[in-house]
């Protein structure tokens, strides 16, 4: 290696080291918490995922242009009109994981190492450098009996005593950070490898997973098919919907069943890696007759409006060539009554159809409804980056709640008949401060005898609301 | 009397009670006396928290539902106990009555809102919607409620803080999970404490709100008078503390929710604007707790981030159900 050349491999260290100085800092990562928030507003105000016309008619570039400066193609080409998706986003979110990796790696292992040495010290002036600090007359044992009470680790070297307590408040915020580069590796895993897709399927029909909408890179669909036995809802006696069913079978490639089970909101199926939810659901078609006819499936559709205040699906039957007379058949749900609408007659005739009750208009006109049929919205998802996703959970549960604990150390010597002693604490100053003035007060008393009490409690001097 | 009744008078006297604590706490911040007056806010608050228990148990034995909310009424009146209950504890914890100026104002908005604002038939229990009815789902919005309200007792803890500091400038802090503040600080108090041993006397110095010092006096000896918090400083820590607190509530609360959309939709996160928004919230505090950590943010910078964390708490709990889309618009809660 030339001088020259090491030399460089010097700058480029300096360079490094300074970068990832920059990377692991605190201020970084506030700024990229509060940047990552004013960013996430941005979804829950401006509508997402719209096609292009949507924005095109609602945030014009001409005339009244939104703040200045918010038109359609600002919207499209910053991808506002999908934030979460956007590139920038995506790149915000990596920079906030790396800065975490580091700041954990750089600062805070040495932060906990550090913390973990047990340091002792005999100077009076060091000890004086600590807010709290104080000299009472008394004896090493007594000072240590009392720090144990306050539930201290004690360690002695001489006459010197070093104690500490909540360590694991230190331990709680690297458990803490590492749970979260759990979640966003999960998160990125799942985004690349597995899918989610929704399908409306009918009653007694199957539905396969060639075309799936927005598969990862790297996503691999499943061959086996899935049939719906069976879709129904148990309503409440008011006619307000209980729970929605969908008995499934898995079907491989030889047409064979490899597993069933029902299914309802709350409890999906899973299997190989792919779990089944009941996310929605339709009317499909009715099976309806004129008089004699044989049996026609009419598909439904959901309607625009909205009849008895709950969602509706209906068909539009024509009776003749020019429009005048037609037939609409509504209905709200899986319960059976049809609404049959004629029109062409001075008023609307509305007739209300039972599933296997014929209704007679006239001698010569009778109308039948079989009965209706749903269709099941199944959502169906793999998700490999669960298992990350899920550790990372309970990690940062954990993690997190320990985060709450205070680390406390206290330091002291004796000499001749006096101990000296300070004490410091990272998070609950004023807890600290109390047990700490309790220490003093109580290696007081020892030696004046506890008539002369004295009052050292700082309950005493602030009990008092001061203002 | 059946458990109707018995809500609505419970309904009457939580919004009552609140609104004389809120009076007293004022009052007595104002003219900074009489005594008892402080103590009425203080009771008044406690009795909240006891009514307010009442209405929502009275509800659920009548409902028959499971905890903890089923409604916005429900939602409401949960959040107005938290709030009470936490400040109960605030007040025991920083021996500061201070807070109360600001916790129960709010706490009294809640209640009357609930109770005055509120159309009578979003008042009533009414069965859940299947979506709904799911363990998870329950610890989900009790754990959210719960968090929502140490967070905003926290931060208004903070607002507290930042109205005791409005004049004082340098402004030290203690209390940052680094440490900055566990080294003495050299002010005028030091000069008091640095000659107890040749006194008979022990001086606990204080640095009040305005910077100036305040010497309590006690006839026993101590070797050496310790520094302790100033109200600034009492504030600041319980802000922190119940912040501290808060955060993981809200960490599992928004893990629950997870879970269960998880469990019920298939997918963990759809950002969704309810959603989005407690990831905001968990932001925003996050952003606090660091900006503790920060040497160069310590004093009144942390409070102002605690500040516009209250504003968000709000947003996230009423503001996105009035936008009223997404996964969140079953109902008006949560
Ligand atoms: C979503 C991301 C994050 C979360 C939820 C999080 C959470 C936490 C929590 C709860 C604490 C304890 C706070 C306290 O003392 O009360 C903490 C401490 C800390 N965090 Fe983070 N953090 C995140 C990201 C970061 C990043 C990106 C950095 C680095 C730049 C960082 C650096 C630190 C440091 C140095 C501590 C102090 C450790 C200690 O007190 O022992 N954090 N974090």
């Amino acid at each position: 290696m030339t001088s020259n050349s090491f030399k460089k491999n010097l700058f480029w260290l300096g360079v490094q080291r300074e970068l990832l100085s920059i990377l692991g800092s605190l201020p970084l990562a506030i700024t990229l918490f509060l940047v990552i928030a004013l960013c996430s507003t941005v979804g829950t105000v401006l509508p997402q995922q719209e096609g292009p016309q949507y924005y095109q008619q609602n945030y014009p570039d001409q005339g009244k242009v939104l703040f200045g400066f918010l038109t359609w193609k600002v919207i499209l080409a910053l991808g506002l009109n999908d934030v979460y998706r956007a590139w920038w986003f995506l790149a915000l979110l990596i920079l906030f994981g790396t800065s975490l990796a580091t700041c954990s790696f750089l600062r805070q292992i040495p932060m906990l190492k550090s913390a973990r040495k047990w340091r002792f010290y005999d100077n009076p002036k060091r000890l004086k450098k600590f807010a709290l600090f104080t000299e009472v007359p008394a004896t090493l044992e007594q000072l240590i009996q009392e720090f144990q009470q306050k539930g201290f680790q004690i360690h002695t070297e001489g006459q010197k005593i070093y104690g500490h307590k909540g360590l694991l408040g230190r331990v709680g915020p690297i458990i803490v950070h590492v749970s979260i580069i759990l979640i966003l590796l999960g998160g990125m895993l799942g985004a690349l490898t597995g899918f989610k897709t929704q399908s409306m399927t009918p009653d007694g029909e199957q539905f396969d997973f060639h075309q799936l909408t927005s598969p990862g890179p790297w996503t691999v669909a499943p061959k086996w098919q899935v049939k719906v036995n069976r879709f129904w809802i148990d309503y409440r006696p008011d006619g307000s919907i209980k729970q929605f069913y969908s008995d499934l079978s898995i079907i491989d490639t030889d047409g064979k069943e490899k597993a069933r089970k029902t299914i309802s909101v709350n409890d999906p199926m899973n299997y190989d890696g792919v779990s089944l939810y009941q996310a929605s659901w339709g009317v499909d078609s009715i099976l309806f007759r004129v008089n004699d006819t044989p049996w026609v499936k009419i598909p439904m559709r959901p309607l625009e409006q909205v009849i008895n205040g709950k969602e509706t699906w209906g068909a539009i039957i024509p009776l003749d060539n020019n429009d005048q007379a037609k037939m609409v058949l509504a209905t709200n749900g899986l319960q059976g009554t049809v609404q049959a609408i004629l029109f062409g007659a001075k008023q609307p005739i509305p007739i209300s159809l039972k599933p296997g009750v014929p209704a007679e208009l006239t001698p010569s006109l009778r109308l039948e409804v079989k009965g209706v049929t749903g269709a099941t919205g199944i959502q169906s998802k793999k998700d490999p980056g669960t298992v990350l996703v899920y550790t990372g959970f309970g990690l940062l549960m954990i993690g997190v709640m320990m985060s709450y604990l205070s680390h406390s150390q206290v330091w002291g010597f004796a000499k001749d008949g006096v101990v000296y002693f300070a004490g410091r604490t990272n998070r609950a100053q004023i807890t600290f401060e109390r047990e700490f003035m309790s220490v003093a007060s109580n290696l007081q008393n020892r030696q004046s005898g506890p008539s002369d009490v004295i009052r050292a409690e700082p309950s005493a001097l602030s009990k008092e609301p001061r203002r | 009397m059946n458990l109707v009744d018995i809500q609505n008078v419970l309904d009457n006297a939580s919004f009552a009670t609140l609104g004389v604590a809120t009076l007293s706490y004022w009052v007595y911040a104002a003219f900074k006396k009489p005594k008892w007056i402080s103590d009425l806010a203080s009771i008044g608050m406690s009795i909240a928290a006891l009514t307010t228990t009442g209405l929502l148990v009275a509800r659920w034995i009548e409902s028959g539902h499971p905890f903890p909310v089923s409604n916005l009424y429900e939602s409401l009146f949960f959040l107005c106990w938290c709030i009470c209950a936490v400040h109960v504890g605030a007040e025991w914890f920083s021996r500061e009555r201070l807070i109360g100026v600001f916790t129960a104002p709010v706490a009294t908005l809640l209640a009357a809102f609930a109770s005055l604002v509120l159309p009578a038939n979003m008042q009533t229990s009414a069965p859940l919607v299947p979506a709904l009815q799911s363990n998870w789902l329950m610890m989900h919005v009790s754990v959210m409620i719960l968090s929502y309200g140490t967070l905003l007792v926290g931060s208004l803890a903070s607002i507290a803080y930042l109205w005791v500091t409005r004049k004082a400038k340098n402004l030290e802090l203690r209390g940052s999970s680094i440490g900055t503040g566990g080294y003495r600080r050299v002010d005028k108090a030091e000069t008091v404490q640095s000659e107890p041993k040749t006194s008979p006397q022990t001086s606990y110095a204080f640095q009040n709100a305005e910077g100036g010092t305040l010497t309590m006096e006690t006839e026993a000896p101590v070797a050496t008078a310790l520094q302790t918090s100033s109200l600034a400083d009492i504030l600041d820590n319980t802000s922190y503390r119940l912040i501290g607190l808060g955060f993981p509530l809200l960490t599992i609360g928004i893990i629950a929710g997870a879970v269960w959309a998880n469990e019920a939709w298939g997918s963990y996160w759809s950002w969704d604007p309810k959603e989005t928004w407690s990831l905001i919230t968990w932001l925003v505090f996050a952003a606090y707790l660091h900006s503790r950590l920060t040497i160069g943010w310590q004093g009144r910078k942390p409070a102002l981030l605690a500040s516009l964390g209250f504003v968000v708490v709000w947003i996230t709990y009423l503001g996105v159900n009035l936008l009223g889309t997404g996964l969140h618009s079953y109902g008006w809660f949560f």
